[in-house]
This record gives structure tokens, sequence and C-alpha cells, in this order.
């Protein structure tokens, strides 16, 4: 198989996998959370599962803010105003309304602001 | 008799064709980034620790093959003596870096879109610039695709096309990845 060929091959494939992309784009739903009881409230998982991907595993900071030490509690010194964001987004954070639950939400932001400052 | 047969001389306003189509897709891009609810998710991660090290790694990996695709174009149009003889290969060598490099960026343009949306707020100046030149690259991209393919546009737009391509690629990977290395520390595997 000559060079040319090759290439004109990897040249298909890259535009099936663009066709792909576009498609996934407007078929993809996000995954449930799977958290480990049925109506598991459980902070650090939400975390993992939902926040880590832009603020780090140990609220770092990424794409998204930092969270850990006390960047979160300076920020908001208010619990409320904390969860107000994750319920409705802010800049380029989206909004965890249709994601989370109340319980959820609050497991959440207890966890930002308790564990994950004594995280190491 | 003079012959009545001609060649049709390269238009202008051909030009327009390829980059009409590159805006079209631009604005596309553009819209579903607005118009989609970003879903703030983790999605390709490979071997990497998360999802953005592996962005900021492709993407690099993707401007590396963009570099030799515009440093072999240059060669090719013989503005660059490098090398001298210019082997067989050259040019499907040259194609084959603009393939891989726009693979690369394939699943980052995914969870860019997907998963974090078209940024508009100049309260960080860096993602909006982001979002505007990756609209702008995939629209150069696919003029640049059009314009290699059809002969008949003039002599000025295949060279300028894939420069923009180029600057728009290095716009984005300047503002990701350049980022991430000097802000958040090299991305561990």
């Amino acid at each position: 198989m000559t060079f040319k060929r090759v290439v004109s091959g990897l040249q298909i494939l890259a535009l099936t996998g663009a066709a792909f992309t576009v498609l996934e784009l407007f078929v993809k739903d996000p995954p449930a959370l799977t958290l480990s009881s049925a109506d598991s409230a459980n902070g650090a998982e939400i975390f993992q599962q939902v926040c880590a991907g832009c603020h780090g595993s140990k609220g770092e900071g990424q794409y998204g803010k930092q969270l850990n030490e006390g960047a979160v509690l300076q920020s908001f010194p208010q619990k409320a105003d904390e969860a107000k964001i994750v319920l409705n987004g802010r800049g380029l954070m989206p909004s965890f309304e249709s994601t989370l639950t109340p319980p959820q939400v609050d497991a959440v932001v207890e966890f930002t602001r308790t564990e994950l400052q004594t995280a190491g | 008799m003079t012959s009545t047969s001609t060649t049709a001389r390269p238009s202008n306003v051909k030009a327009l064709v390829p980059l009409t189509v590159g805006a079209a897709v631009a604005i596309a891009i553009g819209t579903y980034g607005r118009v989609h609810d970003p879903a703030g998710r983790n999605t390709f991660t490979l071997f990497f620790k998360d999802t953005l090290s592996f962005k900021a790694w492709m993407t690099t990996i993707a401007l590396a093959f963009a570099l030799f695709q515009l440093v072999s174009a240059v060669r090719i149009y013989g503005r660059f003596p490098y090398p001298k003889a210019m082997p067989a290969w050259y040019g499907d060598a040259h194609r084959l870096s603009g393939t891989l490099a726009f693979a690369c960026t394939l699943p980052v343009v995914f969870h860019c879109l997907w998963s974090l949306g078209f940024a508009t707020s100049w309260d960080n100046p860096r993602t909006v610039i982001h979002s505007t030149a990756g609209c702008f690259f995939y629209g150069m991209f696919t003029a640049k695709v059009l314009s290699v393919r059809w002969h008949k546009l003039p002599g000025w737009m295949l060279p300028v096309v894939g420069s923009l391509t180029f600057v728009a690629l290095t716009v984005l990977w300047a503002t990701s990845s350049l980022w991430f290395f000097t802000n958040k520390g090299f991305p561990q595997g």
C-alpha cells in the first residue's frame, strides 16, 4: 500500500471522526450520577463526578476556580451564596439545578467547605 | 480562425464560496456553543488524570503537526530551502500532518463545546478569545480544505487561508494549553 493511499485513508477516517463528533454533540446526554446508594447525597462522590472535571480532584482549580486552601470560604462566607452558584451557574460555570437534587447540592457545598479544605 | 477554447481564469469572486462555507461552519459551531447547555463533565482522559490535561496535550500535539504543515507548505511553495531535494513523499507528508492536526482537535473541541460551551463573559477574556478563535479555526480549516480541492481559485487563496488557519490554532493553543502549563503546572500523565 503506497504512502499516498495510507494518507487518503487517514483523511477519510478523520472526516468520519468529525462527522461522529458532530453527531455526538447532539445525541450525547450527560451521564447519570453513579452514587453508592439510590438516595445518596454523598458530597465527596458528587464532587468527584460533577465538579472535579473543572475544579480539580482536590479543588486545586483548573478550568474552574480553586476551591481548597480556604479559597471557597473566602469567596463565599455564607454557604447559601455558594449553593446559589451551584444551582444557577455563573459565567462559565453551568447550572446544576437539573443534575443535582437540593440535598445533593447541600451535600456537595458542605463537602467543599469542610472536607475539601482539610484534604491533603 | 482563432481557437475559441479558453481556460477560465481564477476569479477573486470564486474565493467567496469557500470563505462563505467556512463562515457558515464557524457560525454554526458558535451557535451550538451558545445554545447548548454545557454539561460540565469530564469526557476523554486516555491515560491522563483528567480531561483538561488530556486536552492540553492533544492541542499541543495538534500545533506541532500544524507547524510541520506550515513549514512544508512554505517549502512546497519554494520559499524555504530545506529539504534541498524535496522527496517524492513530501507532499503526502504535508497532507498527513494537516489530517493528524485536525484529528487531534476533535476530542478537544467535543469537550469544549459539549461540556463548557461558548464563553461570552469578558470577566475572563482568555476564554472569550479562545471560544472565538475556535470557531474561526474550524471555519478557516473548512475553507482551506475546499480551497485545496477547487483549482479555479486565485493563487493567493490557499496561502492566506492556510496561514489564518495556523494562526487560529496558535491562538487556541496559547489561550488553553500554554495557559494551563504556566498557571496550573505541566499536565501529569
